[in-house]
């Protein structure tokens, strides 16, 4: 009955043509008015830290409650170098986080990494999740030097690191391997052991 | 005021501002952050990080209507099925037929066999061939074990293939390794009669994880307009087996298997014989029964490749009072996934599915020949192209396709999406898909209904299926906007045109006497052609907003209109009736509050237009769910559902072979244990 009102015959004229104008007129006004409006409460959104934010700080406090022997820095005022090899997850929120501050006397460095270069330039190692296949492959490569080794990737401590970053229930939990940072003479506060689920030997499988 | 703004200056004055808070706003946003370095390590511990932030992206920045329900939806929504679970995506329109059956569709089209939505459980497709649409009776899993669902309105053809017409729903469960321990929860109530399902995962050697799972239920009837019970109860029984293993950090193995069997119940009143009184009132069970075994092979070659290989062979045994059909199929998928440069993201794939089945003719229907057997080889290709410092996203793709009704099958997309600040995005395609025939298409002869005429032989009004029917096409127009500033507040608008070729529509043809089966008999024919135009539009709205930390609001907006015109000489009435069975508005808010003590309090509010083609008038619903976790390891939950009318009809269209029932009010207790 009403398919009148779809054939073509009745083409749209002028006035019609001239709202329809009007609409997108009054769409991108209302569109640019969501922008304006939208921008500064995205700025007031800072209640709750991101996920990277929280690991960055956790990793500024490694270096307070780990102790590295004394042939790991060449002089008492070199710096504490934080390493990170793959993408940066922090998109540069750690450089920032760390950058005025100072450790009895040591300041703080982050240097990027790619697989293939020596990484025994650093302290505290974060392995990118990018790099999660090559696990192992990373952990062989900085044996047997003082580098505290960090990832949040899946079953990183099983595999032979030494603190993993664990999301559980939107919370950052930590898993610790004590006796290999012992092995490489690191020394990791009891605070921090207490905080943490501690794996063991046993649970070091493959690798 | 609006003379002023329609000022040139003052818009370009105006826009000026808006660009310099935009430009502004990193600057200033950085300026808001803590310094997290003077908080001590046992609140850093405490401190809920908002990771969704990652995934959330992934699903901002994609050139398409998404909606995703997540672990935490399902289990606050109370609800037990599937089906049921997507009333919450706006632009989906869900409708109970009776209490075993669903009508489910995206953008329009709505019906028990809905056939432009293809639905994948763990990337294996669960249409049926037969009619093209769903039998959600038995698409099901242990909820507490899915890890999300993702429902992609309108078209995927590109990556997914043929019926992706209206959009993709895609079930996917949670790896092994998450659901590691046991589970068990059981609960009864009104509706759900009683229902129990346990799990227990563990390790599979030291490179795997597997879990087993056992789930049954037994669900009660819906209501007669009259206030009788219908004979619509139904119980199934559920085992089901998931491995994944970690050959090698660059190679994983996933193994999954299932086996279900059950009975619905359903009244249907069907042509039984030529000869007075022509019709019966079938009262009975559906017996319905299958299985499937998945293996799927993924390797990392490299940071920029990877690809998988899927092998999968399933089972469906279905037999009820309109039809029987036992169907195997046999599916092997590849796809790979290649980064080049620093802007191009390709997919590929080839595809090769293979099914077989076999029919059990009623008087109602039967299908000539009774059994067939097809194949579908398909490819695709798929380039993501990211532009402007990623700002601009192009994804432009084409699905190539043989199947054994229509030949070769293109169906190209091209896609846009623009961030234009790092909380805004707007996106546009431009897709073509088709909806290959289905079996019965081509190949049924169905008896929809049969009269005595005042002098001669009896007359019966029967359905054909055409060889010669073809592919129904769509051209898709989309448009949509997306606002993201921060984790309080988004927003997902989708606009879509839909232009529609081909349609499936009825023609009457010319009259003939047929002496088998007796009595003699005339029959007037209405075949099945493609015979009809239409067009879809409509626009699709989803929110988020969480008012304080221990309250969010979701609200829902779907508008959707369809004009269908059937070409002259077919049957326009009868062509044209399914314009009439989706309802033109529908809104919803679901309400999550988290009281102290760990007690939750969910409500969920739906308001469903009528349905303007069927005497379905409109109705509200509402759910209520009150869930108390005294400990990390247990939940109870009592949930009250459709509390808004004592009862209250879905959806009742021609022709779906099944008596329309009532939903009733109803409620259960849950409790659910892991260990």
């Amino acid at each position: 009955m009403d398919a009148g009102a779809c054939v073509p015959s009745q083409r749209p004229d002028r006035p019609s043509l001239l709202s329809a104008v009007k609409i997108a007129r009054s769409m991108f006004f209302l569109f640019t008015l969501a922008v304006f409006v939208s921008e500064p409460l995205a700025w007031a959104q800072s209640d709750s830290p991101s996920e990277y934010q929280v690991k960055a700080a956790f990793l500024y406090n490694f270096a307070k409650f780990v102790e590295w022997p004394a042939d790991a820095f060449p002089d008492t005022n070199s710096p504490i170098i934080f390493g990170i090899v793959g993408d940066d997850p922090f998109e540069g929120e750690l450089a920032g986080m760390i950058a005025q501050k100072s450790l009895s006397g040591r300041k703080f460095v982050v240097r990027r990494f790619r697989r293939t270069e020596d990484l025994r330039q650093c302290h505290i190692l974060f392995i990118s999740v990018s790099e999660r296949k090559f696990v192992p492959q990373i952990l062989r490569s900085v044996h047997g030097s003082s580098i505290l080794t960090v990832a949040d990737t899946d079953g990183f401590v099983r595999q032979g690191g030494m603190i993993g970053l664990v999301l559980v229930e939107n919370r950052v939990r930590l898993e610790v391997n004590p006796q290999l940072a012992e092995r490489s003479h690191l020394k990791i506060s009891s605070k921090l052991l207490a905080l943490a689920r501690i794996v063991g030997e046993s649970g070091v499988k493959s690798n | 005021m609006r003379d002023f703004i329609t000022t040139f200056t003052a818009r370009r004055i105006f826009i000026c501002v808006v660009f310099v808070c935009w430009i502004c706003s990193p600057v200033l946003g950085q300026s808001s952050k803590p310094d997290l370095t003077e908080t001590s390590l046992e609140t850093l511990l405490n401190m809920e990080v908002s990771s969704a932030s990652r995934k959330q992206g992934k699903f901002f920045e994609t050139s398409a209507a998404i909606f995703v329900i997540s672990r935490e939806d399902i289990r606050r929504s109370g609800l037990t099925s599937i089906p049921e679970l997507l009333r919450m995506v706006p632009g989906l329109q869900v409708a109970h037929i009776d209490a075993n059956k669903w009508a489910i569709t995206a953008r329009g089209s709505n019906g028990r066999f809905a056939n432009k939505l293809l639905v994948l459980m763990d990337g294996r497709a669960v249409y049926t061939p037969l009619f093209s649409g769903v039998y959600w009776d038995v698409q099901d899993v242990l909820l507490e074990d899915i890890e999300r669902i993702e429902v992609i309105r309108g078209p995927g053809a590109t990556v997914w293939g043929a019926n992706a017409v209206n959009g993709v729903i895609n079930i996917i469960t949670r790896a092994a390794k998450d659901t590691q321990g046991g589970l068990l929860s059981a609960g009864a109530g009104s509706h759900e009669r009683g229902f129990a399902s346990v799990r227990y995962g563990a390790r599979a050697g030291s490179k795997g994880h597997y879990r087993v799972f056992a789930k049954y239920f037994d669900r009660g009837p819906f209501e007669l307009p009259s206030g009788q019970d219908a004979q619509d109860q139904w119980h199934f029984g559920r085992v089901g087996l998931r491995a994944d293993w970690e050959l090698s950090p660059e190679d994983t193995l996933t193994l999954d298997a299932g086996l279900y069997g059950g009975r619905a119940g359903l009244t249907a009143t069907l042509v039984s014989s030529f000869s007075p009184p022509f019709e019966q009132t079938f009262v009975g069970e559906a017996h319905v029964g299958g299985g499937h075994v998945l293996t799927r092979w993924k390797r990392t070659v490299s940071k920029q490749s990877n690809f998988a290989l899927q092998l999968y062979y399933d089972r469906t045994d279905r037999s009820e009072f309109i039809q029987g059909e036992h169907r195997h199929t046999l599916d092997l998928d590849f796809a790979q996934q290649l980064s080049w440069g620093n802007h191009h993201d390709l997919v590929w794939g080839l595809g090769f599915r293979y099914t077989t089945d076999q029919t059990r003719p009623r008087f109602f229907a039967a299908f000539v020949p009774d059994s067939r057997q097809d194949q579908v080889w398909s490819g695709f290709v798929q380039d993501e192209i990211r532009l402007f410092s990623k700002r601009l996203c192009l994804t432009l793709g084409s699905k190539f396709e043989h199947n054994g009704y229509t030949g070769f099958e293109v169906q190209p997309s091209a896609r846009a999406l623009w961030s234009f600040t790092p909380h805004h995005a707007v996106w546009g395609a431009i897709s073509r898909a088709v909806r290959t025939p289905s079996r019965a298409e081509q190949d049924v002869r169905a008896n929809f209904g049969a009269f005595s005429t005042p002098a001669g032989p009896p007359t019966v009004i029967a359905g054909f299926g055409d060889p010669a029917f073809r592919s129904e096409d769509l051209l898709a127009y989309e448009l949509g906007y997306r606002l993201n500033p921060g984790k309080r507040i988004s927003l997902d608008l989708a606009t879509f045109y839909n232009q529609y070729d081909h349609l499936r529509a009825f023609r009457q043809e010319v009259a003939f006497l047929a002496l088998d089966p007796p009595p003699p008999h005339v029959v007037l024919p209405l075949r099945l052609v493609n015979g009809m135009r239409g067009q879809t539009y409509g626009v699709e709205l989803a929110g988020n907003l969480n008012l304080t930390h221990r309250w969010r609001l979701s609200p829902g907006l779907t508008f959707v209109r369809q004009h269908l015109r059937a070409d002259p000489g077919t049957n326009s009435a009868l062509s044209e009736a399914s314009e009439g069975d989706n309802p033109v508005w529908q809104t919803h808010l679901r309400s999550m509050v988290d009281l102290p003590h760990q007690v939750e309090w969910d409500l969920t509010l739906h308001l469903v237009g009528r349905l303007a083609g069927q005497d379905t008038p409109r109705y509200a619903r509402l759910d209520m769910r009150l869930g108390w976790r005294p400990t990390e390891t247990l939940e109870l939950c009592v949930a009250l559902q459709n509390l808004a009318d004592p009862r209250h009809q879905e959806f009742n269209a021609f022709p779906q072979f099944a008596l329309s029932t009532q939903v009733r009010r109803s409620a259960y207790a849950k409790v659910t244990w892991s260990f």
